[in-house]
């Protein structure tokens, strides 16, 4: 079992990462590390396509490709394609076990993605180069991510850490259960 | 007698503005007690089952405001008629109906509801009094904290939602149920 190193505006200090949906932070902003020894083992964890329902996200992400500036007739910005991009990349990695989210274009030109399940809920916004959200579990605090997306190295961090913390914490009734990543909450940084 | 003269004068202005676009009769104010209608289209503002979702409440880019209806003041046939206009199938943004909200509701939650009769006689803006959102980089999500703040107001403005489908979107009058807030 792998140690979850937690940080926030108020404490510093270590955790099993069992405890985390229990652990007081309130304000924190999860902001993920760059590749570190615990991010191998995450690596080592196989990102298994998902079945039918992503194939509709992605065709989904399609339509969205295509929207033109005041698609909603209220001045609305087009999805740019690097949002495009990075959504597919979320998309391409999410682990067996998560539904497939609900995706939305938002009139700012960036893209949401919502889970919900009988844990609580997800959201995660995708820009051009960064991205924000939250996890709420039905029970205990808020959990705030966001983090750059300018990068490989940001992108592939991002997508495969983010959506593992959201199964974590929405879907551990499914599949193993167990976490095999690891997370670093900091200050925010924007 | 004065909620009669009120309800006299509030017919008188939906007529003028019907029939001539002239906002002569309609206040400024946006009264507590008037019902703000949201144009709903598909597919951005429905869910899979046809429920309203939050981001039928996304503002305007680069504003903190989302646009609404006076209905008092413009009726359901006017309104019906602006929601048309907005419609455009090329871009898959199909009109579906009208969410409705009381203004006393809104402003409860922490938000404004201001006439903004310059866009045309009856329009009225809900603002979200959110500075992050006049302020946001275009194509960019708002930091994770003002995001979840964001999210947490249009939720309530969907509890805060009736949301009524138009049985028949394509006729010129409102032949749906009649256009009231969801009792709080």
């Amino acid at each position: 079992m792998l140690k979850c190193n937690l940080y926030n505006k108020t404490m510093s200090r270590s955790t099993n990462i069992t405890q985390f949906p229990q652990i007081g932070v309130t304000t924190g902003i999860v902001e993920f590390a760059k590749p570190s020894l615990s991010y191998a083992c995450l690596r080592a964890v196989p990102a298994l396509p998902v079945t039918a329902e992503p194939v509709t996200a992605q065709a989904i992400l399609q339509e969205l490709a295509k929207l033109k500036k005041d698609w909603d007739g209220y001045g609305a910005l087009p999805v740019t394609p690097d949002s495009c991009a990075h959504a597919q990349r979320f998309l391409a990695v999410t682990p067996q076990g998560m539904t497939a989210p609900e995706i939305t274009p938002t009139s700012n030109g960036t893209i949401t993605f919502e889970w919900e399940s009988s844990e609580g809920d997800a959201m995660l916004e995708i820009g051009r180069t960064r991205y924000s959200g939250h996890i709420q579990p039905k029970y205990g605090q808020t959990f705030y991510l966001q983090g750059g997306l300018a990068t490989g190295v940001d992108q592939q961090l991002a997508t495969e850490q983010v959506l593992a913390v959201i199964k974590e914490l929405l879907y551990a009734g499914f599949g193993s259960g167990s976490l095999t990543h690891s997370i670093q909450i900091t200050k925010p940084a924007f | 007698m004065l909620a009669l003269a009120r309800d006299l004068s509030r017919t008188a202005s939906k007529l003028l503005n019907l029939l001539f676009e002239l906002c002569w009769l309609m206040p400024v104010h946006v009264s507590d007690d008037e019902r703000i209608v949201r144009a709903i289209y598909s597919p951005y503002h429905l869910d899979k089952k046809n429920n309203l979702k939050h981001q039928a409440y996304n503002p305007t880019p680069k504003t903190d405001e989302i646009s609404v209806m006076r209905f008092e003041h413009m009726g359901a046939r006017l309104c019906k008629r602006k929601a048309k206009c907005f419609e455009n199938p090329a871009q898959r943004k199909v009109y579906r109906g009208f969410a409705v909200l009381k203004t006393s509701v809104v402003r409860t939650s922490d938000m404004g509801v201001v006439d903004s009769r310059r866009h045309y006689c009856g329009h009225a803006d809900i603002k979200f009094l959110m500075q992050e959102l006049q302020t946001l980089e275009p194509n960019e999500p708002l930091p994770a904290e003002a995001g979840k703040k964001f999210k947490d107001l249009k939720d309530s403005l969907l509890h805060a939602s009736n949301y009524i489908t138009d049985p028949n979107p394509q006729h010129s009058a409102w032949q749906g149920s009649k256009l009231e807030p969801p009792h709080q």
